[in-house]
């Protein structure tokens, strides 16, 4: 059987797809990195990554003709969004401003707000609902790194949850076939690998 | 895996391409070995981030190499952050196409132009931008130093982490130009009114000679992240041990 | 073949290894300094390759082994038994110093007396470093010298000759033989080589000092202080033979009668300068600079004189070469930067103007800041600047040489 394939979305914003192609690899994916929007309806499966902020990301996603093919490849084949690509998932965001995401899963772009260090940073052990898929054959104890100020408020498709401070909020979303993980599994070891893992082998 | 309050311990090569270095009170360019070789042995060991600086970027007024860093990112899968000679947005994104999670920055913002803090945050996100000190002891406090503990600039640490920290950086990196490479443990006095003074993750670093000197400053600090360099690069610890020390410490 | 003022080569050229140029003069025998005096440069070979890293070069193939063998039996030969000192170390406390007394008391077992001729103007960097060496557990005897005399002399040496630094060069090489004779112990030994940087190689095939920088069967009509005959600063400013016998070479037959013998480590030990300073730090809580050492990059090196800093700008002056220049060649030799890094850091900081201590040195010299500024200007040699608008540039810095394949 051939190794699955995933293509990793580069809507043109400056951050680091290196990491995120080559914990794909490990985790048995054939990937390629789409910088074109009609690349994207042949894709079997997407990578969402992100770095930077809410707004500028959507901005750039207007810009250059990203919205509605996202938004239709996104419910048409398994996709996954990772920190700032889960948050660009949600309807609205309120990072510099409010602005629109891509409105594929439900929710609410919102500073964190709690007693800790923000930004959050670090690794953490999360609290997973229900069986979700992305975390099957993962022990409870294994911890993730997150990196980021903003959470998203949508309670509806809950995957996971994470405490910061004595905050909890939602770090792993589901719809269907669409998966949004607020931390970085391409920086979390031999346990983001195994995530990745199940996200290629669906 | 890490204790309950998540301190990171991070493993911290100071760079002089093509070598890891260990100076002390940042003077000194003493060989300790191959950068991708080290990371990939601390990252093995347990860190849970990688920080390589190139040193004497800023002293020789040139970029961070590029190619070296790409070479040390591509065998890890624990966050990497890289700093030494950053002086625009553009010298970032390379940085960030070569394999880096976050950027380190000194000199460029402390004696130049700290409005590429606000700058690089809007651009990257908060979380992507630390803001290193180097900071020396003083009759009434602490100065920010540059250029590799060389050059002064006149500024207060607390008020000069404070700015960043307004600027949009996301975290704080300290350095003791004084502790730095002496092995006798950590400025706990600079790190204490660092953390008291700000509300991002503060990373403490320099001078941890033994896993007590760690634990003893993070029981002092609660720091969110400790840094070490002599104490992997001489063998007198391994992460694993330290970061079990931490656990049975409650930290 | 012309040559230009101080009788350096008209032609500036640059080691093809490390930073040095050919306009560096060898070690003068100070006492016969005088204005005028024409220099021997530094050798460079027919590769264009200097003395000093010919030397380098052969450092790798010598067998350290057998030297280290050599300085056992050294001190075998001179270790006392009834308790007595038995070696005279030289110093103020600087990092050579303090790994030479370390090394022979506490790993070849010797019982080290520590000799000082201390600075002109102590740093407080320097005065820190001292003390510190003292608490590792060594005694010390300073001599403190006449400030009148030592005040006229700097002053004397820099009007003259552009050369502040000459009293202190004379009492560091004259006084360890001296004190060795006044204690009874033969044997002195030093820090590294001069010839490590740059004198003829031929100096550095014996592990002892060459008498003749320190010894002199001379009549006193013969010897040059500051540029001044003793016998005129004797005349002109009533000094008495004694307030001069700091600074005059010491009579080689007193030496014969104690056997004193001048030797290096540097020729026993393989020498790396900033594996001294981390020693050092390490075993003696050594201090580097508080800050950047001005006119270098570096703050491990020659931080106890505040004279020193403006020795290194008449270097500048008169032969194009800095504090950055002399550190650089002496760390690309030891393989800690490459001759790229070494020319970046020269162009940044090389003949930095010293102002941190410059006040200070002219209150210690007694001349005003128009008179400093005559001297340097007729010092200043005309071969190598050139005068713009924007002030004085150097005419053929390396940072303009073309690169060179090393």
């Amino acid at each position: 059987m051939s190794a699955a394939s995933v293509a990793v979305v580069d809507v043109g914003l400056v951050g680091n797809i290196a990491s995120i192609r080559r914990a794909l690899e490990a985790a048995g994916a054939h990937v390629d990195v789409i910088d074109r929007p009609d690349q994207l309806l042949q894709a079997d499966k997407l990578v969402l990554p992100g770095v930077g902020s809410f707004a500028e990301a959507m901005a750039e996603i207007n810009t250059r003709g990203w919205l509605e093919p996202l938004r239709l490849a996104a419910v048409s084949r398994p996709t996954l969004g990772i920190c700032l690509g889960m948050q660009l998932l949600s309807r609205i965001g309120f990072e510099f401003g409010e602005s629109e995401g891509l409105a594929v899963l439900d929710g609410e772009v919102r500073r964190m707000e709690c007693k800790a260090p923000i930004p959050h940073i670090g690794f953490k052990a999360v609290t997973t609902v229900g069986k979700p898929e992305l975390f099957r054959g993962i022990a409870e104890s294994e911890e993730f790194y997150f990196m980021h100020s903003y959470e998203v408020v949508n309670y509806t498709d809950v995957a996971a949850l994470c405490e910061h401070g004595s905050h909890r909020f939602v770090c792993a979303l589901q719809r269907d076939q669409v998966f949004g993980v607020q931390f970085h599994p391409e920086k979390s070891r031999d346990a983001g690998i195994a995530l990745l893992r199940n996200f290629v082998e669906l | 895996m890490s204790a309950g309050s998540g301190m990171r311990v991070i493993a911290k090569l100071d760079v002089k391409p093509p070598f890891v270095v260990k100076p002390i009170h940042f003077e000194g360019l003493r060989k300790i070995g191959d950068p991708a070789q080290l990371a990939r042995r601390y990252y093995e060991q347990g860190a849970d981030e990688i920080l390589y600086i190139d040193i004497v970027a800023s002293l020789y007024q040139r970029n961070v190499l590029f190619d070296q860093v790409e070479a040390v990112s591509s065998q890890l899968f624990v966050p990497f952050a890289v700093g030494g000679g950053v002086r625009c947005i553009d010298d970032m994104v390379r940085l960030f196409h070569g394999g880096a999670d976050k950027i380190a920055i000194n000199t460029h913002v402390l004696q130049h132009n700290p409005e590429l803090l606000d700058e690089a945050a809007r651009t990257f996100g908060c979380q992507a931008v630390v803001v290193a000190i180097e900071a020396k002891r003083h009759s009434h406090g602490w100065e920010c130093y540059s250029d590799c503990g060389r050059e002064r600039s006149g500024k207060e640490v607390i008020a000069w982490v404070q700015e960043a920290e307004r600027r949009g950086a996301g975290e704080v990196l300290v350095q003791s130009v004084d502790c730095d490479g002496r092995r006798q443990g950590f400025d706990v006095a600079l790190l204490q009114a660092v953390k008291r003074g700000v509300g991002i993750p503060v990373i403490a670093a320099s001078g941890a000679g033994s896993i007590a000197d760690v634990v003893t400053m993070a029981a002092q600090v609660r720091p969110d992240a400790v840094a070490v360099a002599s104490l992997l690069h001489y063998g007198l610890a391994s992460i694993a041990e330290l970061k079990a020390a931490l656990v049975e410490a409650g930290l | 073949m012309t040559l230009g003022k101080y009788g350096l080569p008209l032609d500036v050229q640059f080691c093809k290894r490390c930073t040095m140029s050919n306009q560096r003069p060898a070690s003068t025998v100070e006492f016969r300094n005088v204005k005028g005096q024409l220099k021997q440069a530094i050798v460079f070979d027919n590769e264009g390759v200097c003395d000093a890293c010919r030397f380098a070069e052969r450092k790798a193939q010598i067998d350290w082994q057998h030297r280290e063998q050599q300085l056992r039996d050294l001190c075998d030969r001179f270790r006392r038994h009834d308790g007595r000192y038995d070696v005279v170390v030289p110093g103020s406390g600087g990092k050579d110093s303090v790994m030479a007394a370390h090394l022979l008391k506490y790993t070849y077992g010797m019982n080290p007396i520590l000799v000082t001729w201390p600075p002109a103007i102590y740093t407080d960097i320097g005065r820190r470093n001292f003390e510190r060496w003292l608490d590792a557990g060594f005694a010390n005897y300073t001599y403190h010298q006449n400030r009148k005399v030592h005040r006229l002399l700097t002053q004397q040496a820099f009007l003259n000759l552009c050369h502040p630094f000459q009293p202190f060069i004379l009492g560091q090489k004259n006084l360890a033989p001296k004190m060795s004779a006044l204690l009874d112990i033969p044997l002195v030994v030093f820090g590294e080589n001069e010839a490590e940087y740059g004198n003829p190689i031929s100096d550095n095939e014996k592990p002892t000092r060459d008498p003749r920088y320190y010894s002199a069967e001379a009549r006193i009509d013969e010897l040059y202080l500051g540029g001044v005959s003793a016998r005129e600063l004797m005349d002109r400013y009533q000094f008495t033979l004694a307030d001069l016998e700091a600074y005059l070479p010491i009579d080689p037959n007193r030496l014969a009668e104690t056997g004193t013998e001048v030797h290096y480590l540097g020729f026993y030990k393989r020498w790396h300068p900033q594996e001294t300073y981390y020693f050092s730090v390490e075993q003696n809580n050594f201090l580097p600079n508080d800050q950047r050492t001005e006119g270098s990059y570096s703050k491990y090196s020659s931080l106890d004189d505040k004279i020193d800093w403006l020795h290194y700008y008449t270097t500048h002056i008169k032969f194009g070469l800095g504090r950055a220049t002399y550190d650089s060649a002496q760390e690309i030799r030891n393989g800690d930067i490459t001759r790229d890094e070494g020319i970046a850091l020269i162009k940044r900081y090389d003949g930095e103007f010293p102002a941190l201590y410059l006040q200070d040195c002219l209150e210690y010299m007694q001349i005003t800041r128009d008179q400093f500024d005559a001297v340097i200007e007729e010092h200043r040699t005309p071969h190598l600047w050139v005068s713009e608008e924007s002030g004085w540039r150097l005419r053929a810095p390396i940072w303009t040489q073309e690169t060179v394949q090393a």
